[in-house]
């Protein structure tokens, strides 16, 4: 202590400059005041640059936004309006209660449901078969266990359209085809996330364990208590991965399932035509041209209307679980 | 609760096929009686935290039998022992508070949750930490989580408390004050205690009994100052003790006992009166300083501790770079000395078979 | 039961081991007394049960992962078998099972389009696809990297501004590309009066006369039986580099963010420039984000599918004129050609491992130098 006071009082001698002289300081001052218009002009294009690229990704979103609202004439004005002489609530309205496709028709309420109860159920299931199988593989011993987990990973390699053609036929003739279950089964085991977890919980130290044991805990209760509240983070992201993988998913459902049993994003492809539509609460019978009869031309405000529909839900659960969601896709890099 | 252990064996089979399985205890019996403290003492590799776990129920042993009080635990589970473990790194449940921490084995046990509140509360107040309870772990200083351990470990009322390197990860002056600690909880709460430790210096200072361990193999079980006073052999001589034991080459005859050519102390009866090669084992407080004296060591330099000094000198029979001698501060050594001669306590020069290691009596 | 086994086995082994010269004399038990006497049964013996209860939770993990095991069992290992043994047999239809001899038929008339069946062609929806893939993702990762060194270097709003570029993740693939389509699409007004879209008007103000983007006018070039539908290929790129760049930019600044401040610290007391700072620090550090973007945007966009639908619906432009490979095997799902739609998965999946292989040679070459 007594040495590094009496350091302290020393005179610090900062090489042979002095810097406080008066004829190199105006130099400095110059310098200094460049260097600042420099360093701003710079940041004036870094932030021009960023919010004309922010604009334009931003920009499909405002333009889904305002042709949903759009009068369906409004829309093909042939210069476009940027906000909406009036706002065409009715639009969503019509969406709603427009019955879609050919193949058999659904409501959009139909549709909801579907997209929930699927999305709900592969969720709760497919965590449950993630949470089981990594605890396996990482928890447990048993013979072969490293071979099963090679040939596992090794499955990733394999792009999941090869499979695609065979469980189409393997639903088929299983007449599963139709159905909830259809949609949820083939989509329960996903390895990436299995490998994601199991990496989770290698790394909670072995003597956690052991504790527990000491505790009085079993190993069902070890995972319960100890284990997924402390992979909690990762097991929130992969649920809204999954359930997000669901409320995305286009192909299979469009595949294998008739229209009254697809989810939501098929609903969005279904024919918004120009047709007699039902009553409005406005009371109105609505066609483009307010006849009878409907051009059968495609309704872009009503389609806008339904992708707003189907993008906003995901937007919303963006902006509460900005967080698990963005984590979640740093480190898998996939969409569901 | 007293702890018997009998013949305890344990074996890993070789990670390599082929390899040679590890023997990491060999044949070990000890009786502790009830009440006591008692640290498993040893380098790293010893055996001791293995003991320690097969104590615990989280290792079962290879061959050999654990008896607690008179029964039979060898294949009992963890749970069922009736034993409280402190991890080395604490192992507390990161996503829980202090509280929730202790009272988890009460929870496990099922018991009523007025009776686990008290409980808990009572385990946080012995190791003093009611005022952290709403922490969660990672928000405590190291001593902190270890007083949580060892809170957590104790609320079950536990028959014996382990305790595995307890003191390691903490910094050396919580370390002083936490073996004071848990020499304090061991008095009042009377429970048998056993605890892993490679710092002898730990283990002196707190153990009613110190088991010394070497490559699986218990050495010698005692009390400290007998063990330190008696060492069985030369591992355990020169285990023990801060400086630790000088260790000269040398060889009795005639029933003297020589390093270099100068007759230091008498040898015991057992060597006989042929040439024998032995190892010479002093204590650094066995010289006394004499100008007649048997003993003649070079001086490099002196170290001057206050109370005492420490002759810093070398001789070409030591195994050591360095011999240390400690002689009281009152002892006037002449300046400027390049040899000094010392006579030998005999009660602290031991010798040991040059072969064997084994101490010769 | 195996672990039980192997413990007896150690057991009766013991005494040999002891008795090994090298570990008598490592050991040195002096207090041990002689012989295996530590080893007599009453050692840990165990009751029937309690050996029946550890052999079988020495092996339960089985238990816990026979549910994926079944699962992929059904749907992940079979239709791989399926695929191979499929692809080689002549008019194979899945539903049926029925197929007419053993070859290579399958794939001949795949790559030489000769299905006869008036669905997508292969070769057109290959080159669709790699030419999609190959100028989108470099393109898209080039604009990430530059929009993330921007990011990266400012203090304000920094947090909004990685947001709004992270929100087109989350939309659908299908619905965005519905969106897009309306910028380029032009629409018939009552009074006969074209809306040409709002890519064309802004290409009226640089004197461009209008272009039928994405509808059935859509230029496109010929070469020979290929299609080059050139403008449906601006749209689509357009398109992927606006949906590629939200996980490429969330990449690649967490990447940024993550390197340690000191190097930016010595290269300023070093007097690097900006731009010396960007090409010899921060570059080389995210070189494994970069190559690992390019990779996955790679494998990703040999599996386009969803964006073609969302722009051109579902019969994928013309005459599946802007087909991909993924397309190509819905597309003959749906005709019932199963033997086709093994064939092509089949090259698809060549062709990802032999991108795989040639991103392993790279890597490699470049952890090396």
């Amino acid at each position: 202590m007594a040495k590094s006071s009496k350091n302290q009082k020393a005179p610090v001698v900062v090489g042979q400059w002095d810097l406080s002289a008066g004829d190199e300081g105006f130099d400095a001052e110059k310098a200094q005041k460049r260097a600042k218009i420099l360093h701003i002009v710079k940041n004036v294009f870094v932030y021009l640059f960023l919010t004309v690229c922010a604009v334009l990704a931003f920009l499909p979103f405002y333009w889904m936004l305002m042709s949903s609202v759009k009068t369906e004439m409004e829309f093909r004005e042939s210069v476009p309006t940027f906000f909406p002489h009036s706002f065409q609530w009715k639009n969503y309205w019509m969406v709603f209660h427009q019955v879609t496709g050919t193949r058999g028709g659904a409501s959009f309420g139909q549709i909801l449901i579907n997209t929930i109860v699927v999305g709900l159920l592969s969720t709760f299931l497919g965590l449950v078969v993630i949470v089981v199988t990594a605890y396996a593989l990482a928890r447990m011993d048993f013979k072969g266990k490293n071979i099963l987990f090679a040939v596992m990973l090794a499955t990733m390699m394999i792009p999941g359209e090869l499979f695609t053609v065979s469980n189409y036929i393997t639903v088929a003739k299983a007449g599963m085809t139709n159905s909830y279950t259809v949609l949820i089964l083939p989509f329960l085991v996903s390895v990436y996330y299995i490998y994601l977890l199991r990496n989770n919980f290698m790394q909670i130290p072995n003597s956690l364990y052991q504790a527990a044991k000491v505790d009085g805990l079993s190993d069902l209760g070890y995972l319960l208590k100890v284990m997924i509240p402390l992979t909690a983070p990762t097991l929130i992201s992969i649920t809204l991965l999954k359930f997000i993988g669901t409320w995305n998913s286009y192909i299979w459902p469009r595949l294998v399932n008739a229209q009254q049993w697809q989810l939501i994003t098929n609903w969005v492809t279904g024919g918004f035509v120009d047709r007699v539509q039902p009553t409005s609460p406005w009371g109105e019978n609505w066609t483009i041209y307010g006849g009878l009869y409907g051009t059968s031309e495609t309704l872009d405000t009503l389609k806008m209307a339904a992708v707003c529909m189907v993008s906003l839900p995901l937007l919303i659960l963006f902006i509460f679980c900005r967080k698990y969601i963005m984590r979640g896709v740093s480190k898998s890099g996939t969409k569901g | 609760m007293r702890i018997s252990i009998q013949h305890l064996t344990k074996i890993f089979p070789s990670r390599t096929k082929g390899g040679e399985a590890v023997h990491a205890v060999e044949d070990m019996n000890i009786e502790i009686p009830s009440g006591q403290l008692v640290g498993l003492l040893g380098p790293s590799g010893c055996g001791k935290s293995t003991t320690l776990f097969m104590l615990s129920g989280l290792e079962s042993p290879t061959s050999g039998k654990i008896l607690f009080d008179d029964q039979d635990v060898t294949t009992l589970a963890a749970e069922k022992r009736g034993i409280g473990l402190v991890f080395q790194n604490y192992a507390l449940y990161p996503h829980m508070t202090v509280e929730q921490n202790i009272r988890f084995p009460l929870d496990n046990m099922r018991i009523k949750k007025e009776e686990g509140n008290a409980r808990a509360l009572d385990a946080a107040r012995l190791v003093q930490i009611e005022d952290l309870m709403s922490r969660k772990p990672n928000e405590l200083s190291g001593g902190q989580q270890q007083r949580v351990a060892i809170a957590r470990a104790l609320v079950k009322m536990p028959n014996v408390l382990l305790l595995d390197e307890p003191l390691s990860n903490l910094d050396a002056r919580l370390r002083l004050q936490t073996r004071e600690e848990i020499k304090r909880i061991q008095r009042t709460t009377g429970i048998t205690t056993v605890f892993v430790t490679h710092d002898q210096e730990e283990a002196m200072s707190i153990c009613d009994t110190m088991v010394v361990m070497k490559l699986g193999v218990v050495q010698q079980i005692g009390a400290p100052q007998d063990i330190y006073d008696d060492p069985n052999n030369l591992f355990v001589a020169n285990f023990l003790g801060t400086p630790p034991i000088n260790i000269f080459k040398g060889y009795t005859e005639g029933g003297k006992v020589y390093i270099g050519g100068e007759a230091v102390a008498e040898a015991p009866a057992s060597c006989g009166y042929e040439n024998r090669e032995v190892y010479v084992g002093i204590r650094p407080e066995g010289f006394i300083y004499d100008a007649e004296g048997a003993f003649t060591l070079r001086v490099d330099h002196i170290e001057v501790m206050g109370r005492d000094k420490s002759v810093v000198s070398v001789h070409e029979c030591s195994t050591k770079p360095t011999v240390r001698s400690i002689i009281d501060s009152d002892v006037m050594l002449p300046p400027d000395a390049e040899t000094l001669r010392f006579n030998i306590k005999p009660y602290k020069l031991f010798l040991f078979d040059a072969e064997t290691e084994e101490r010769l009596r | 039961m195996m672990e039980e086994k192997e413990t007896v086995a150690t057991l009766a082994e013991t005494p040999k081991e002891r008795n090994k010269p090298g570990l008598g004399a490592r050991f040195k038990r002096e207090k041990a007394p002689a012989g295996g006497d530590g080893l007599t049964p009453e050692g840990p013996t165990l009751s029937r049960g309690e050996r029946f209860r550890r052999g079988l939770r020495s092996q339960s993990g089985w238990l816990f992962v026979t549910p994926a095991l079944i699962l992929m069992a059904v749907f992940t290992f079979y239709p791989i078998i399926a695929a191979f043994v499929g692809s080689f047999q002549q008019q194979y239809n899945g539903m049926t099972g029925t197929f007419n001899g053993w070859g290579f038929d399958n794939f001949i008339r795949v790559l030489k389009g000769d299905t006869g069946t008036g669905g997508a062609n292969f070769v057109q929806c290959l080159v669709n696809t790699l030419l999609l893939t190959f100028v989108s993702v470099p393109l898209s990762t080039l604009l990430a990297l530059l929009i993330s060194v921007a990011l990266n270097s400012i203090k304000r709003v920094q947090k909004l501004y990685q947001t709004v570029f992270f929100l087109p993740y989350l939309t659908n693939a299908l619905a965005m590309g519905a969106v897009f389509a309306t910028f380029f699409k032009i629409i018939g007004t009552p009074n006969n009066t074209d809306t040409v879209g709002i890519v064309n008007i802004v290409l009226g103000w640089f004197g461009i006369k209008p272009i039928d983007w994405v509808g059935l006018q859509s230029p496109h070039w010929q070469l020979g039986k290929l299609n080059i539908p050139w403008a449906k290929y601006i749209v689509t790129i357009i398109y992927e580099v606006w949906s590629g760049l939200p996980f490429k930019i969330l990449i690649l600044f967490s990447a940024m963010q993550s390197i340690n401040k000191q190097y930016y610290d010595a290269a300023k007391v070093d007097g690097a420039s900006r731009w010396t700072v960007l090409w010899h620090i921060t570059a080389p550090m995210i070189m494994p984000q970069i190559s690992y973007l390019l990779v996955t945007g790679i494998m990703g966009g040999m599996k386009q599918y969803s964006a073609i639908v969302g722009l051109f619906g579902e019969t994928m432009g013309m005459n599946y004129d802007m087909g991909t490979m993924v397309g190509y095997l819905y597309n003959y799902i749906g005709l019932g050609q199963t033997g086709y739609a093994y064939a092509g998965s089949l090259i698809l999946f060549v062709i990802i491992m032999i991108i795989t292989w040639i991103n392993n040679l790279i890597t490699k070459k470049r952890t090396t130098y």
